[in-house]
């Protein structure tokens, strides 16, 4: 079968999926139909690419055939079939998402597979992706991870991860550095591509240790027209690295705790991590730093027989130090407010990436109850600050509350929508999704 | 016999459900250590191939990366692995479990079909194989349903898949779950699913009902620990890697040697508390076979009250045999032939802790399902103190040593036999007169005969 073949019967099947036929199919000649593609299959050899996109072609035209064939519940549960076929496992599937926050909504394909070897004791994991958002920022870029898998009673092994993305994005907001930015946003695109190798190695209990080298360079951008370009009112010295693209040799490590060592929903729980990094601008330019990043993650649900819900406070520093004859790049600045350009959280009552700055600390408590399984609710508290020197960190402390609802399944919270309010700068109404896998499915992934 | 039993000697019930791997592929070679039980050894079946070629059971099965491509389960490949022939719509009178390779190789393409006739050295499965030595070992569990991994689940979780054969985890409406049985008669029941990032199906037909009936492995540990597990506790292994953890179910093409070591982690923790392994049973099984090799054939059952109508299947037949060990203080190494599925979880549950199934179970395969609270061997007062050792687990042989092919052929061989003379006869009768199959009488001889009537029956279909 060639690969042609394949990837039409993909399409085709993804086509029929919103398609009624004027024909309802006998469930027998389903299975005839699938017998005979799976028969012909069979004849001949065929690389591991033919074979992912030949299994998940077949299984969506059978589930397909099987949801036309049925009726009532039985046709809806195929029909979840299919989608669970499309979206999920190894194979090629549609992906949603968001790319920056500020950005918009992001779709597009990735591609997942799983490999092992036989003789050595490796595991391996590839992935691979492309997006594109509704304002015009994109991304590309593939990972490829590989796990020990020699006998371990601990079931803790060591992996290492190789990746590489371009990303374009469209429009970041900048409103200025430190703590006094006033609220008068600007915004700038950023290109980023990444080339990177991390190697992770478990260092007993519930230690890990991890090395990282990669290559970075990242170029800033005026913003699309139609809204105010960062160029318009900031320049060189208030916007470090302002028309400045930079190239960096990135070396670091750091060191991950968590406790306990086995996942559990009830009781205490905490995550511990440092990382530092040295960031050496390739070409010579001004810009060399080294950044340090500490989380500090709390969760407690007290294990009584009544829900008393789930406290949880969390800590995070971000931190980069510049010689004297060098600074930060101001788009390579941590930031505060609503979420940063990686989702993470701060101040949400106010605009994401409201307070940029080289040192940033932000700390959050929640509590977390159950209204109505599935439905929890929850209320925060949010602090944080940041400075131009470490020193100043805590002078002007910002500080946000809220409440919101979420849907949680087995501990996971999928979605929330929250109201935040607090500080001079409004109140904020939010919603987002988790990406984690929920079904029982190697490989799953959701469509957030 | 009143019901609830409430045995003493189960004041917990611990159900540990791997992933998709046969009887014969995990611990079918364990024949040749323990007598009776009805395993396989190198050579003793074969299945052919898409070319024709019969491969035979052999004892090679690596941890990873042997199965390319994941073995069929679904519905329609089971049916082809089970009766050798593609499913049109009739189900065939016995099957003959000779479709195994081909509908590998529909899934891997051809000369791929061998990995699925794979079988592991009792040394290489080191917790699994001590603990079948050891304690209970069921050599007739069948997986509920000839199809995949979340039907034969609902079985073990509603004793029933309500008619379904599909892999979607919706099971919003599904009721009443054991764990709802067991809160409505006061007893308590939980899911202990892997971690936060190994979901569960449970998930969704236990929404509801969140804190009451999930935990996490850490929560399982600390429940052993103290003493204090529910009347019922269902684990899940791990279900795919994750941040430098490894999957833990055995699912082609996860490692299998890393879920022999979960096994034993679910053993030595209940073994952390004296109190705690002195009043639970722990029963290790799994889900179904995965598309590997098993040469019993799976028997007719009563009709589950609900069917499915694409493809066309009343659950009258259960699927691919499963490993299947039942551990406890009070259990001396045996081997059980009762016929198990994955509706006797639940109805054991009930007839311990709630009251008799045949009575008060929902649904038809749950009533007629066979209970295993019958397979101890010691009183209360006697429990075992021993403990096997896993590390150099080499018990020995229980009596004989490896067959010979001299030895009697076993009455499922026989069976296998003359079931494919009667096939023989019906698309190549005149070789099939040149066969005697009653002059069959030992392991050398049926293998010699399924050998010249598997290539006679390829030869008339091609």
């Amino acid at each position: 079968m060639t690969l042609g073949r394949i990837l039409g019967a993909v399409v085709f099947s993804v086509a029929c999926s919103g398609v009624a036929y004027a024909q309802t199919p006998d469930p027998v000649a389903c299975e005839t139909q699938a017998n005979q593609r799976k028969a012909a299959w069979a004849t001949t050899e065929h690389s591991w690419f033919e074979t992912m996109l030949e299994l998940q072609a077949r299984d969506l035209e059978l589930s397909l055939c099987r949801m036309r064939a049925s009726t009532g519940q039985e046709s809806l549960h195929h029909a979840e079939d299919f989608g669970r076929i499309l979206l999920t496992g190894q194979g090629i599937h549609p992906v949603v998402s968001t790319i920056a926050p500020g950005n918009g909504l992001a779709a597009g394909a990735a591609m997942t597979h799983e490999w092992a070897s036989a003789t050595k004791p490796l595991r391996y994991r590839g992935d691979a992706q492309a997006r594109v958002s509704i304002n015009g920022s994109w991304t590309a870029g593939g990972l490829l991870t590989m796990v020990g898998s020699s006998s371990s009673l601990s079931n803790r092994h060591q992996r290492a991860i190789v990746d590489g993305s371009y990303t374009h994005i469209a429009e970041l907001s900048f409103f200025g550095l430190g703590p006094a930015s006033a609220n008068d946003e600007t915004r700038f695109g950023l290109n980023l591509g990444v080339g990177r190798f991390t190697f992770i190695v478990p260092a007993g209990g519930a230690f890990e240790l991890f090395g990282q080298v990669q290559g970075l360079r990242a170029t800033p951008l005026a913003a699309p027209s139609g809204v105010t370009s960062i160029e318009t009112r900031f320049d060189a010295t208030s916007a470090p690295g302002l028309g400045q693209a930079t190239t960096y040799a990135v070396v670091g490590g750091g060191v991950d705790v968590r406790y306990p060592e086995d996942e559990a929903l009830n009781g205490y729980s905490t995550n511990f991590g440092v990382a530092v990094r040295r960031y050496q601008e390739a070409a010579g330019r001004p810009y060399s730093f080294t950044r340090t990043d500490v989380r500090w993650n709390n969760q407690y649900t007290p294990d009584t027989s009544a829900d008393l819900g789930t406290f949880s406070v969390n800590v995070r520093l971000a931190s980069a130090f510049a010689g004297s004859a060098d600074q930060v790049p101001f788009y390579l600045m941590p930031t505060l407010g609503g979420a940063d350009i990686n989702g993470d959280s701060a101040l949400r009552s106010y605009h994401d990436y409201r307070f940029r700055a080289a040192h940033t600390l932000a700390g959050e408590i929640e509590y977390a109850h159950v209204l109505i399984d599935p439905i929890g609710v929850f209320a925060f508290y949010d602090a944080g600050t940041v400075g131009d020197r470490f020193g100043d960190l805590g002078r002007s402390v910002k500080h946000s509350a809220g409440v919101g609802a979420t849907l949680r399944l087995g501990g996971i919270v999928f979605a929330q929508v929250y109201y935040a309010f607090g500080g001079s700068e409004g109140t904020r109404f939010n919603f987002t999704g988790n990406s984690n896998p929920t079904v029982v499915d190697s490989a799953a992934r959701s469509v957030f | 016999m009143s019901f609830p039993l409430n045995d003493p000697r189960v004041e917990h019930l611990v159900v540990l459900m791997m992933e998709n791997r046969s009887f014969d592929h995990l611990i079918g070679l364990l024949k040749s250590e323990i007598d009776d039980l009805r395993g396989v050894a190198p050579g003793d079946y074969s299945n052919p191939d898409t070319a024709g070629n019969l491969l035979p059971v052999i004892d090679d099965a690596e941890y990873q990366g042997q199965l390319v491509a994941d073995p069929g389960h679904d519905f329609n490949d089971v049916y082809l692995q089970m009766y050798g022939t593609p499913f049109n719509g009739a189900f065939a009178r016995t099957p003959t479990m000779t479709g195994f390779v081909k509908s590998y190789e529909q899934q891997a393409g051809v000369s791929t079909g061998a990995a699925v006739m794979s079988c592991f050295k009792p040394e290489q499965l080191p917790t699994l194989s001590a603990l079948a030595r050891e304690y209970a070992v069921c050599d007739q569990w069948f997986s509920s349903v000839p199809g995949p991994t979340l039907p034969n689940r609902a079985f073990a979780h509603f004793g029933t898949s309500f008619g379904r054969l599909d892999m979607s985890p919706d099971y919003f409406r599904a009721q009443p779950s054991i764990y709802h049985r067991l809160r409505r008669a006061g007893k308590s029941g939980k899911i202990y699913y892997y971690a936060k990032w190994s979901g569960t199906q449970g998930m969704t037909f236990l929404l509801a009902d969140q804190r009451d009936f999930f935990g996490l492995f850490g929560d399982f540990k600390k429940a052993c620990e103290r003493n204090t597990l529910p009347a019922y506790s269902f684990v899940e292994p791990a279900y795919s890697d994750n941040a430098g953890e490894l999957a833990t179910d055995q699912h082609p093409d996860h490692n299998v040697l890393q879920g022999d070591n979960f096994i034993r982690r679910v053993y030595e923790t209940i073994r952390s508390n004296d109190a705690c392994w002195k009043s639970t049973m722990l029963v290790i099984v799994w889900d179904e076979h995965g598309g590997l090799f098993d040469h019993e054939i799976p028997p007719v059952v009563q009709p589950d009250d609900f069917s499915s109508q694409a493809p066309p299947f009343n659950f009258d037949r259960l699927g691919v045999r499963v490993p299947a060990i039942v551990v406890s203080p009070y259990i001396d190494a045996r081997v059980e032939h009762t016929v198990y599925e994955h509706a006797s979880i639940p109805a054991t549950v009930t007839e311990q802790f709630i009251g008799d199934p045949r009575t008060t179970s929902p649904h038809s395969r749950e009533q007629h399902a066979n209970t295993f609270m019958h397979l101890f061997t010691r009183d209360l007062n006697d429990p075992r103190t021993d403990a096997p050792d896993f590390a150099t687990s080499r018990a020995a042989p229980r009596t004989r040593a490896r067959r010979t092919g001299r030895d009697p052929a076993s009455s499922l061989h026989l069976h296998q036999v003359r079931e494919l003379h009667t096939l023989l006869m019906r698309v190549d009768p005149v070789f099939a007169r040149t066969l005697q199959p009653q002059a069959v009488s030992t392991e050398a001889e049926a293998n010699k005969f399924i050998a010249s009537a598997m290539r006679a029956i390829h030869r008339e279909r091609s």
